[in-house]
């Protein structure tokens, strides 16, 4: 089960270092989102704080065994007014993480709610765990 | 690229202990007496704090917080005293039956402090949760707005 999980969604040695980030800087005021990853049976859910964007500019997309996901947070003080204090930058969101061939990419789903986004990538079938039903002679 | 700390939590003793002061300086410059005796807040200060901006216009201040899976019904929005206090809880929900690969997400109560200016009307505040953003909205009084003056050319 383990070994399992280390070749679908990561690619890190360390056991703690599940999702390496092979993220580029693309300008300087882009952020790299907070995200929780959880695994079950079928399933893996990622869920990042990206608040202020909306599910129109959020981009996901895989390639290479990459799963990328951009969004643009609109430049919001640009037509609201002068900013006076300043205690967190506004940029976009960028975040992508290295997905093995366990994943079933064409089942992938996302919901945008609060802030917060949650991509849903489910197993291959091929990876889920089977039970065997054990007939009687 | 950097990481947004969307709340950072107060872990060490002088966080809290910075907290603390931050809240009776505060308090001092306010008229009421009983409002500078010491707070019970120092034992439960290790609370993350929400960063804010303050945008003005020529009519508002607007402060602005992310709080990315906080609903309206888990934020409380209060002021007195001329100060503002943003808190409340946000709780993460795991799928069911689910075990956590990664966790960079905080979860827990929040609550910030954040004093604003005599120039506006605490009567009439405003406060918008909106794609995990809250903007708090006060006008400022009628004395105190930019009004522009047209120059004249001789």
């Amino acid at each position: 089960m383990f070994n399992q999980t280390h070749n679908t969604i990561c690619c890190g040695t360390d056991s703690r270092d599940y999702c390496t980030t092979t993220d580029t800087v693309k300008r300087p005021q882009n952020y790299r989102a907070p995200v929780d990853v959880y695994e079950t049976d079928t399933e893996f859910r990622v869920i990042a704080d990206m608040p202020g964007t909306c599910s129109e500019l959020i981009v996901i997309s895989i390639e290479d065994n990459t799963l990328t996901i951009d969004a643009e947070v609109s430049d919001r003080y640009a037509t609201l007014g002068a900013v006076r204090r300043q205690e967190y930058g506004v940029g976009d969101f960028h975040r992508s993480f290295r997905i093995g061939d366990g994943i079933n990419a064409d089942g992938i789903a996302a919901t945008y709610c609060d802030g917060v986004l949650s991509v849903t990538l489910p197993k291959a079938e091929a990876r889920k765990p089977r039970r065997i039903d054990i007939k009687t002679a | 690229m950097n990481t947004r700390t969307i709340l950072a939590p107060a872990t060490t003793a002088m966080d809290s202990v910075r907290h603390e002061i931050d809240h009776v300086f505060d308090r001092l410059t306010t008229s009421s007496l009983a409002s500078v005796l010491p707070t019970t807040r120092f034992l439960d200060a290790i609370r993350p704090h929400p960063a804010v901006n303050m945008i003005e216009d020529d009519n508002n201040l607007f402060f602005e917080a992310e709080l990315p899976g906080v609903t309206a019904t888990d934020l409380d929005v209060t002021i007195a005293d001329n100060m503002l206090t943003i808190s409340g809880t946000r709780t993460l929900e795991a799928p069911e039956d689910s075990t956590s690969l990664r966790r960079e997400r905080s979860t827990n109560t929040f609550e910030r402090l954040v004093r604003i200016p005599s120039s506006v009307d605490a009567d009439h505040i405003d406060a918008t949760l909106a794609d995990g953003i809250l903007t708090v909205t006060i006008p400022k009084f009628e004395g105190t707005r930019t009004r522009r003056v047209a120059v004249q050319e001789n």
